[in-house]
Order: structure tokens, then sequence, then C-alpha cells
């Protein structure tokens, strides 16, 4: 099957997602075991099934674009697209900052999927997007959480945002840099994801870049 | 969700309403994963969805869906399409579905 540029270029945008969201499903049980009470722990566990469900759901329509028929191969690992940012989680705080940043920035490309072509992409990813929200939500909360903290975890939070950011505002860069994904209309026109990300993120007061 | 089933596609949904899911004891008909289902020439082909992308049962489910539908005598293939939209909500419930999950002590508001 002879793949387009725009193609070749939505799968790797589509893998990169889902790479995130393989690891994230992994970051969320290793580091979310330990979390700070018991209820973060356990939503932190329940979003790491979610991610895992996420990242299975992108692999099985990769799996669809590149023409695979009939049952869909076992995903046994990411395709090593994983931001390094994400790979490094170690603890709570760079947990929230990777959490928050990468889904945010994953929730306005998807919007722009769907903004491209709404009737064929909708009945894939609208109960993702439903779900990922709610993670959204809840590291957005706990990252505001962390910025009102007290000693040094406001100032260790601070460093985590810096240390993420960068790396996901190039790769939205990156991603308006490739015209076919617009051309082709995989993503919509005058989707300015980078200058959207940079909004949302206004919702966590820190100077992140 | 109220469905307008069609009587001829009637004895299918009948026999989903035998297919439970593996966490509850609530038929996948009655949970409102089922949308939809035609049948042609011996072909049925299932749309349906789940609570969550993350169901870690979907395979178990499909594989229970087709094997139920297979006993009837003429039918010969099962496809299953998973669609996520419209999302699954408790409002996909039938009303059965919901006096069960009371009566187990589950909220469904």
């Amino acid at each position: 099957m002879t793949q387009s540029a725009g193609l070749k270029s939505f799968i790797e945008l589509l893998e990169t997602i889902g790479d995130n969201k393989y690891v994230f499903g992994d970051k969320l049980v290793e580091v979310g075991v330990s979390g700070p009470n018991l209820e973060a722990t356990l939503a932190a566990i329940a979003m790491a099934q979610g991610e895992l469900g996420h990242s299975r759901l992108l692999y099985y329509w990769v799996f669809d674009l590149k023409g695979y028929e009939g049952k869909k191969p076992d995903v046994k690992g990411q395709t090593g697209k994983a931001f390094r940012g994400v790979e490094n989680v170690h603890n709570w705080i760079t947990l929230i900052a990777a959490l928050y940043t990468v889904n945010t920035a994953i929730d306005l490309i998807l919007n722009s999927i769907l903004e491209a072509n709404r009737s064929k992409v909708v009945s894939r990813v609208n109960k993702l997007m439903r779900e990922q929200k709610e993670h959204i939500l809840y590291s957005r909360g706990w990252a505001q959480h962390l910025l009102e903290d007290k000693g040094a975890i406001p100032r260790k939070f601070k460093e985590a945002l810096r240390e993420i950011t960068p790396e996901v505002g190039a790769w939205l860069r990156e991603i308006e840099q490739k015209s076919e994904l617009f051309a082709e209309g995989y993503l919509a026109k005058e989707s300015q994801l980078y200058s959207k990300f940079m909004e949302e993120l206004k919702d966590v007061p820190v100077q992140v870049v | 969700m109220k469905k307008q089933i069609e009587p001829h596609l009637k004895k299918y949904w009948d026999a989903l309403k035998e297919v439970l899911d593996p966490e509850f004891p609530i038929s996948v008909v009655d949970l409102g994963l089922i949308y939809d289902i035609q049948e042609n020439r011996g072909t049925i082909d299932v749309t349906m969805t789940y609570t969550a992308v993350s169901c870690a049962c979907t395979e178990w489910m499909e594989a229970d869906i087709e094997k139920r539908l297979l006993l009837e005598p003429e039918v010969k293939k099962v496809n299953i399409h998973v669609v996520w939209d419209p999302p699954w909500t408790v409002e996909m419930m039938t009303r059965e579905g919901i006096e069960k999950m009371k009566y187990w002590g589950v909220s469904v508001r």
C-alpha cells in the first residue's frame, strides 16, 4: 500500500500520541502507586488504565491506516516516539507536569483532527477525548495545588514544567511545519497549535519558556 | 436508550441478552453497548461500543457475542464494529439494566 506524505506524517503523529499514552500508562502505575494520598493513588491507577486504552485505540487506528485487516496484532511496546520528558517521569511532580502538558497538547491535536474530518474520525476519538478531558482537569488541579504548596515543592514543580514544556512546544511547532498534514486534510488549517497550547498553559501561571 | 428493533432482528437482540458483561451480571444489551444489529444472508453485523476506551474485556466480550450469535443455525459469520460515537453513558442502559444496577447498589445517575 503506497502511503502519501500526509498519511505517513499522520501515522507518525498518531504513533507519537499513542507512545506517550502508552508510557503514561506505566508511569501512572509506577509513580501513582505511591501518590501523595489515597485519592491521588486511586485516580492515578484508574487513569493508567485509561491512558493504556487510549494508546490501544490509536495503535489500532494506525493498523487500519496501514491496511491491516481482521484481528489486530498485539501491541507489545511503544514505537519509540514517546517524549524524553515522559519517559523520564520519576515522581509525582514530574508526572503531573508531563500529564498536564502532554495531554493538553494532544487534546489540541485531536480537536484539529476532528475539525478537519469530523464525520470520518468522530467515531474513533469522541469517547477518548471525553475521558482525556478528565485526565487534563485532574492534572491541572494538581498542578495548581503543587504551585500553592509549601517548601520546595512549588519550585520543583516549576522546574518540571520548564523541563517538559519546550519539548512539547517544539513537537507542536514541528507539526505546524508539516504542510502535507494540512494540505491532505488530516489537520484543520489555521489550527495554531503552539499558540493555543501556550494560551492553555496560562491556567497554570508559570513562565515556562 | 429506546431502540426501534425490526421484527426479524429481534431474535439476535434476544440472543445477546444472554451475553453478560464479564465484570457485572448484566447483559451487553441491557448495558446499552449494542447500537445496531443487521443481518444479510447469514452474516450478522453488530455495531457496538464499550463503557470506556480502556475496557480490559473487549476481546472477551466480542468472542462471547460472536459465539452466541453463531449458535443461531442460519448465522455463518459475525462482524463486530466497535464505535465510540455516540459515546456510552448510563442513559444508554435499558430500564432493566438500570434496575439491576440499583439492585447491586451501583449509582446510575
